[in-house]
């Protein structure tokens, strides 16, 4: 095999110049005199019952169109379950819900409006934990969830909180334990909180007198708005175009419908006219969806040699007012509900949670990251039951190729060496995992690992295609449903396509703005598979399109087209190079030097759709819907300060299984990506609330991220174990290495404080709370 | 969300000009606010939690901000930026207490006067300002009036009348020692859990704390008697123990277990 020219190298990204001079224009970058503007009241009780809305003084104010409440739009919107308004009807569930939208010709107008409009609630005690929420007698936040239509694989139960459940039951648990000569019991808690992208969300309706609606959204799932939009409203989706920009990060929390609806609603109120939605930061925080929290309970056993014998397990996750993608979170979280283990006997019920906190929607991980802190957790307690080194203890029981799921879904040759990953880490922290070494008087070090995978968690149909268009040089179109949200995914495709046609990458031109009217169609940008399932489209497209060459070339040249071969802008004869034409006279079609013309131009059309995938038992989750899988293992090493508890990560590492590095540099940069995600998940982040379930932290003021000063060193490796139906190998990697963080960094914690560090955030606080507990 | 109040803003270039503005602002009987940095401002009206119906920058006036230096001591204007301070004073302990709070880019804006001034409960720079037992320029009414910071401030500063405080005057003296120890919740960059600055005179101790309670805390004594309760960290805590706070970022108890961690390591290096 040749060596390649693109595959491998890392190019600067294609959007790159423009974005660091900041002339790329993002959604709300386009202002025009024709706009109108919303403003959005929101409630300030996490419970209550709206009695009264009075808008008559807002409607009054100048430049204000409309004014909308919840008795304007009698309809629930949702991607799996539909119980959610637009607008709050006669009930808020959350702190932040929308209760009423304003219309008007500037932005300041729209809010000096909005803030006329008084609201009359009679506030109801909230309930703001799952266990609460499933508590005897816990008041019942969706009373007519037996009326909202969803989805066959979503399972939820009325009359209780519980949106959805989940169930695995794999071979026999109570055979498990009684073969099990150490058992642990742990739980972990995990409050919800926000993805805290750099862009707050917006939308942009506009109806057309010809029926046209454009929608213009900082989506990563343009195809999804419409789908969503077209059902919902009853549009025909040929008349629906949503145009997705460059996003200025998503993270999953702009992979369902957002401000879309609302915006159309808004629109349609005001004649067509287009409508701008925008949140500001408080309202991306905590109106907008985020992430989802979790309470787990986890039961783990393990014979003599230190072999898993059987898990059982309890994931109660906090969806908050709302449900949104966060039934399919929790259903994520069960079918890989063991990590990356191989365990025989498991019975998990994962159930999906309303409480009136802030609500849930995908976030980086699906579910992963707070099932992978529970069973991380558990792990490290086995193996100090078992008085066994952590990362031994992993590598003995990693899943391998020829293994099962949860789901029973056997493992293929496409499986990433975890064993090998577990290794890395363990070498590039030095070893002497679980060792607590004292440096000084006050300050002690330690050493936290742990194991991740994760297949993405989508529709068995999922898909993406990818169409190529010529240029008259030559040079090459590349057109796909990606959203660009940061991630390089249209520099890895223009890469793909520049292997194939062996051009340089400075004649691929990827198309960087999704339309769903023009680009073909993909499912979402989201769950780590953008690069594979739109990079086999594209290989299946510029084959196409390489036939085509071929195909007017061998008539031209008169040799058989398997004699050609495409490369360096020409289509030759692989034994006489010299006798061949270039790519550019063929593109746009052959001319004869008589003039005749041939053929036309060269459009290659590729496309992908997940193969073999199933919905799982409802009482066993059997199936099989889970594509492929990526494993990978990582590591911290900790400074702790024992006099108060601080501490500071010195080094974050990562070795993960990918299949094929693409692109090197971008690929470092999203695992690294990820560690400082889930380092910030683990120790800063998360939502606070004070009894009535008022969000105290919905500022940047008070919701703290992780910035430079507190970045560790990262190391991160990569491993290729051919994903063999994936793109030159390669298999989805945006996603995992946020998922190992919170264990690896609560059990080097938890070695230090001589207790399982069971909640996150991890304060210093928590951490010496923890610690005093042991000494008494 | 935006600002939507109907604001005003005014920024005279002189003393007399914020005089004349200010006086023609009360005569009319308008609503105004001292707008220096601007940071707690800005937020505070983003979110509706300021009435006001006009900004007088005082930014313009060159008195406000100049650091002037001496023989003797160091006069501050009150719109001086910590970074100002930072830069020009570096080895002063009212600079290293400075640089701790907030991050470096937001520190060109923050002031001097806006921390002394401001609605957040921190007022973290007052810490080795009361310690130092300093004066400070007051505008009142038209006249620059001289007195103690401390005739001033007693948990927050006390100006009346649209008084303005206008310059801190730092003497330039020697300490027997100085000492200062800052914790966050989590993130450096974050307001104080608890924020410990002590420092001794040749007569006088003195202990201030900020973020500690709902404001900030002293304890002063003779040296004397601190040299007698020095090696009792229970004597030293005594009185300001029972002002501990709890709030979202941090409870009363582990508050005084930084303090009597903070006191320890300051001991250590006063013996």
């Amino acid at each position: 095999m040749n060596e390649m020219q693109q595959i491998g190298k890392s190019p600067l990204r294609k959007e790159g110049p423009d974005k660091v001079r900041g002339s790329i224009r993002y959604a709300n970058d386009d202002h025009s005199a024709h706009m109108l503007h919303g403003a959005l009241k929101t409630s300030p009780h996490a419970y209550a019952r709206i009695i009264k809305i009075d808008y008559s003084e807002a409607l009054k104010q100048p430049g204000v169109k409309a004014v909308i409440t919840g008795e304007d739009f009698n309809q629930n919107l949702g991607l799996y379950l539909c119980d959610k308004p637009p607008i709050a009807r006669e009930v808020v569930r959350y702190y932040g819900e929308v209760v009423a939208a304003v219309v008007a010709s500037t932005y300041r107008q729209a809010c000096k409006a909005r803030d006329l409009i008084k609201v009359e609630y009679e506030v109801l005690k909230p309930v703001l934990s799952p266990v609460e929420a499933l508590a005897e007698g816990a008041p019942v936040i969706h009373e007519h969830m037996a009326d909202y239509s969803h989805i066959p694989p979503i399972h939820p139960e009325p009359g209780t909180n519980i949106a959805n459940r989940t169930r695995i039951r794999k071979g026999d648990i109570e055979v498990g334990f009684k073969n099990a000569t150490h058992i642990i019991e742990t739980e972990v808690h995990i409050p919800p909180g926000d993805h805290v992208a750099m862009e707050p969300r917006i939308a942009i309706a506009e109806i057309k007198s010809s029926g046209d609606i454009l929608i213009t959204s900082s989506t990563q799932a343009p195809f999804v708005v419409k789908g969503l939009m077209s059902t919902f409203f009853k549009i025909d989706p040929g008349k629906l175009v949503v145009k997705a920009p460059l996003v200025g990060g998503g993270f999953g929390g702009k992979a369902g419908i957002q401000l879309e609806g609302l915006a159309y609603i808004l629109s349609k109120r005001v004649g067509g006219r287009t409508v701008k939605l925008v949140n500001s930061r408080e309202e991306d925080l905590v109106t907008s969806p985020g992430h989802i929290g979790l309470s787990a309970k986890v039961k783990m056993g393990a014979d003599a040699e230190g072999k898993l014998t059987a898990m059982d397990l309890y994931y109660a996750f906090n969806s908050g007012g709302y449900a949104d993608y966060a039934v399919n979170v929790s259903r994520a979280a069960a079918i890989s509900c063991t990590g990356p283990y191989r365990v025989d006997n498991v019975s998990c019920d994962s159930l999906c949670v309303y409480t009136n906190l802030p609500f849930a929607t995908a976030y980086r991980g699906f579910g992963h990251i707070e099932m992978g802190f529970a069973i991380e957790s558990g792990m490290e307690l086995l193996a100090k039951s078992l008085n066994m080194d952590p990362a031994k203890f992993r590598r003995i029981n990693a899943i391998k190729p020829g293994d099962t799921t949860p789901g029973q879904s056997k493992l293929n040759r496409s499986t990433g060496d975890l064993e090998t990953c577990l290794l890395r880490v363990e070498a590039l922290l030095g070893g002497n995992i679980g060792e607590v070494i004292k440096l000084d008087e006050y300050r002690v070090l330690t050493k936290g690992i742990s194991g991740l995978w994760k297949a993405p968690a989508m529709p068995t149909n999922t898909d993406a295609g990818a169409i190529v268009t010529f240029n008259a040089d030559g040079s090459v179109n590349v057109h796909t449903g990606v959203v660009e949200i940061g991630q390089g995914t249209k520099t890895g495709l223009a890469q793909i396509a520049a292997e194939m046609f062996k051009l340089p990458l400075d004649k691929i031109h990827v198309e960087l703005e999704v339309n769903t009217r023009i680009s073909p169609s993909d499912w979402a940008t989201a769950a780590s598979r953008g690069l594979m399932m739109a990079g086999v489209a594209l290989i299946e497209a510029c084959e196409d399109a390489i036939a085509q060459f071929k195909q007017t070339a061998s008539e031209v040249l008169r040799v058989p087209p398997r004699d050609l071969v495409v490369a360096d802008g020409r289509v030759f004869v692989e034994d006489e190079p010299e006798h061949g034409l270039s790519m550019s006279q063929i593109a746009l079609g052959y001319v004869y030097p008589n003039g005749n013309a041939i053929r036309g131009q060269v459009i290659g059309v590729g496309k992908y759709i997940a193969k073999g995938l199933t919905d799982i038992d409802p009482l066993t989750g059997e199936g099989h819907p889970d594509l492929e899988w990526t494993l990978g293992a990582e590591g911290v090493e900790i400074e702790v300060d024992l006099r108060t508890y601080h501490y500071k990560i010195n080094k974050a590492v990562c070795c993960i299984d990918v299949g094929k590095v693409v692109n090197p540099e971008m690929a470092r940069g999203q695992i690294i990506g990820g560690m400082a995600m889930g380092i910030g998940y683990t120790v800063f982040e998360g939502f606070k609330w004070n009894t009535r379930g008022q969000i105290s932290n919905d500022s940047l003021r008070d919701y703290k991220i992780m910035r430079m000063t507190e970045a560790p060193k990262y190391e991160v490796e990569f491993l290729e174990s051919p994903q063999y139906d994936g793109p030159f190998g390669a298999r989805g990697l945006g996603e995992q290495s946020v998922i190992g963080m919170p264990g690896a960094i609560a059990n080097a914690l938890s070695h230090v404080a001589g207790t399982t560090v069971s909640q996150i955030p991890i304060t210093p606080e928590r951490l010496w709370k923890k610690a005093q507990e042991v000494k008494r | 969300m935006i600002i939507t109040a109907d604001l005003v803003y005014y920024k005279p270039e002189s003393v007399e000009e914020l005089i004349q503005c200010v006086t023609a602002l009360s005569d009319k009987g308008v609503r105004f606010t001292y707008y220096s940095g601007g940071t707690e401002i800005v937020s505070a009206l983003r979110q509706n939690k300021l009435q006001t119906d006009a900004l007088v920058d005082i930014k313009g006036v060159q008195a406000l901000t100049d650091i002037t230096e001496t023989n003797d001591e160091w006069v501050i204007g009150a719109a001086v930026p910590l970074n100002q301070i930072i830069d020009q004073m570096p080895d002063s302990l009212l600079a290293k207490v400075c640089g701790k709070i907030a991050d470096r880019t937001i520190r060109n804006v923050l002031t001097i006067g806006g921390n002394l001034c401001g609605r957040l409960p921190y007022r973290e720079a007052v810490l080795p300002l009361i310690g130092m037992d300093v004066e400070v320029v007051v505008l009142r009414e038209g006249q620059l009036i001289r007195k103690k910071l401390s005739e001033i401030f007693d948990k927050r500063m006390l100006l009346t009348n649209n008084a303005l405080l206008y310059q801190i005057i730092l003497p330039k003296r020697a300490f027997k020692w100085n000492f200062h120890r800052r914790f966050t919740e989590s993130i450096g960059v974050d307001y104080p859990t608890v924020h410990m600055v002590a420092m001794a005179t040749e007569n006088q101790v003195t202990i201030g704390l900020s973020g500690f309670a709902s404001f900030p805390v002293y304890k002063m004594m003779p040296i004397d008697e601190f040299n007698s309760i020095k090696h009792s960290l229970e004597a030293l805590v005594d009185g300001l123990i029972h002002q501990a706070k709890t709030d979202e970022r941090c409870s009363a108890e582990y508050r005084v277990h930084l303090l009597k961690t903070a006191l320890t390591e300051w001991l250590e290096v006063v013996s």
